[in-house]
């Protein structure tokens, strides 16, 4: 396999693209309306803290993952020209991924402390998640591990679902590709809307299908406090789902072909 | 060095059989000429080889291994196909950058020297190369990456009279510094006649000829006189086509000639020309199928 080669390639390509991201991020959510107070004539009102989010490297991060993993067609069309399989760009590009991943949960890390030390005088939590796991075990450390854990689960999730989406539209022409873009929210929203409609009249809350969502995230019951979720349900339905997914790509990644 | 071995082959989109029951040794350091009308499955077979597509049934092998999703095998395959898999954006420097850097083998020296001669610009996107331009950066990856098998699919799609014969002097001088193997898909047959070495002819699904060119040369005949003199002599003969000028008739004959069976003095006996030959041994063939 010419996993290494594969490897160093898509992680190079993604890297930049990562730093071109973090680029236009910075430039329209910080200096964009930085530049639109200095026109105003509104600076001396400007704080920014005001206009620089603490989730911005968990947007970014997460985003990325998503985008690049679901544009699959384009790299498996020049891996097959330049003589590397289906297998190997599989492997090469969750690889590169998940590296990617790791250095944009690092980055998230390192600007969380900065943020909560330098930038923002509102005491906030240097990971979303803190709020619901945060206070599940009595070490700080070990709270911080698994807050640590599930937000790493949750981008995984978040990229391997842009995978599988990418690979599915892979097997498809533009045509068909245009039609499930459109017609599976539609879809969706008409589902929901049905869903909702036997919620009203069966009392669809009373179900196991609630309690199931509840279980999957750690909150046994309705009355668990904030903090206090249960750390580990998210990382096993987590990791479940991401076998899952993970398996599905891989065999719908070996239907790839050119022509479609 | 292996052989390309391929084995029961078969392809079929949907209920249309494209290629049925293909069984075919690709030698190495050999120069193909594979021949077929539109439609006849040729794209379909390199797109099989080069593990594109998958076949209905049947394998291709290389050193005992299979080719789908083998990187030891596909790294020493390079097709040259009509599509375009680059991506459009990409320069052509990044282009030749990604390919030296995917198959690990790749003589920059010679990239440059031949878009010097083609004037390719490398600075220029994918995107904004001309049809022709566009099949020059493939020629010119097919004939610099180091690969066992190169198969070229139309390669002079859009190349002008000058392009091509640069191209055709760039293969041979770039077989003769690394023999390699080369599988030439075209319908410019006069202009590849010469420096192939091999005719393989893909007709009605099938490998009809794969013979030496010079062997397939020596069983074309034209038998020119008058017409019931020609027709006498080629009775019974395999007479793949005909022309016909008022009395005067031209008989294509593909196979041996009936050595005791004397020649009228107002019939001549000439060997024919790939292009002539193919002609007529495809001429009944009506292909329906586009890929």
């Amino acid at each position: 396999m010419k996993t290494k080669a594969a490897f160093s390639y898509q992680f190079k390509n993604y890297l930049r693209l990562f730093g071109w991201t973090y680029l236009w991020a910075i430039v329209l959510v910080v200096f964009l309306p930085l530049l639109i107070a200095l026109i105003l004539g509104q600076i001396h009102g400007f704080s920014v803290a005001d206009y620089l989010p603490r989730v911005l490297p968990a947007i970014v991060v997460g985003s990325f993952v998503f985008a690049f993993g679901g544009i699959t067609y384009d790299g498996f069309k020049l891996f097959i020209q330049n003589g590397i399989g289906r297998k190997t760009y599989f492997y090469s590009k969750l690889l590169a991924l998940s590296s990617i991943l790791l250095i944009g949960e690092l980055i998230n890390v390192v600007y969380g402390v900065l943020y909560t030390h330098f930038i923002s005088n509102r005491r906030a939590a240097i990971f979303a998640f803190s709020s619901l796991y945060g206070k599940y075990f009595n070490s700080k450390v070990e709270n911080t591990i698994s807050v640590i854990v599930i937000t790493l689960l949750f981008i995984v999730c978040i990229m391997v679902t842009g995978m599988l989406l990418g690979t599915i539209l892979g097997l498809f022409s533009r045509r068909a590709q245009m039609m499930l873009i459109v017609g599976a929210p539609i879809l969706l929203i008409i589902l929901l809307a049905v869903l909702m409609s036997v919620n009203t009249q069966n009392r669809l809350i009373s179900t196991w299908l609630p309690q199931f969502l509840l279980y999957i995230i750690g909150m046994s019951d309705m009355s668990t406090p904030q903090g206090h979720f249960i750390a580990f349900a998210p990382m096993i339905s987590g990791s479940v789902y991401i076998i899952i997914v993970l398996v599905t790509t891989y065999y719908l990644t070996l239907r790839l072909r050119v022509p479609r | 060095m292996d052989s390309i071995k391929i084995a029961h082959l078969s392809k079929s989109f949907g209920q249309q059989a494209v290629l049925t029951d293909i069984n075919l040794t690709i030698e190495p350091q050999t120069i193909y000429g594979l021949l077929g009308r539109n439609g006849a499955g040729k794209s379909t077979l390199f797109n099989i080889i080069s593990d594109r597509i998958p076949a209905t049934s049947g394998e291709v092998v290389i050193e005992g291994q299979n080719n789908v999703n083998n990187d030891r095998v596909l790294n020493r395959i390079y097709l040259m196909g009509e599509r375009n898999l680059y991506p459009s954006r990409m320069r052509v420097s990044d282009i030749f950058q990604t390919t030296a850097a995917l198959y690990g083998r790749m003589d920059m020296d010679l990239v440059h020297q031949l878009s010097s001669q083609f004037g390719l610009n490398i600075r220029t996107r994918f995107a904004k190369l001309s049809t022709g331009y566009r099949s020059i950066l493939k020629l010119i990856i097919g004939l610099a990456v180091d690969v066992d098998y190169v198969f070229f699919d139309e390669p002079t799609l859009g190349l002008d009279a000058n392009h091509r014969e640069l191209f055709y002097s760039a293969l041979m001088d770039s077989y003769a510094k690394r023999p390699r193997t080369f599988v030439i898909s075209t319908h410019l047959i006069e202009e590849i006649a010469n420096m192939v070495e091999r005719v393989l002819v893909l007709q009605e699904h099938h490998i009809t000829i794969d013979e030496t060119t010079e062997k397939v040369l020596n069983k074309g005949y034209s038998i020119t006189g008058p017409t019931a003199d020609v027709t006498a002599y080629t009775a019974g003969l395999n007479v793949i086509g005909h022309d016909q000028l008022g009395n005067l008739r031209v008989d294509y004959v593909y196979g041996q000639l009936n050595g005791s069976r004397p020649i009228p003095d107002t019939v001549s006996i000439s060997h024919i020309d790939l292009q002539k030959l193919f002609v007529n041994l495809t001429s009944q063939e009506v292909a329906t199928f586009e890929n």
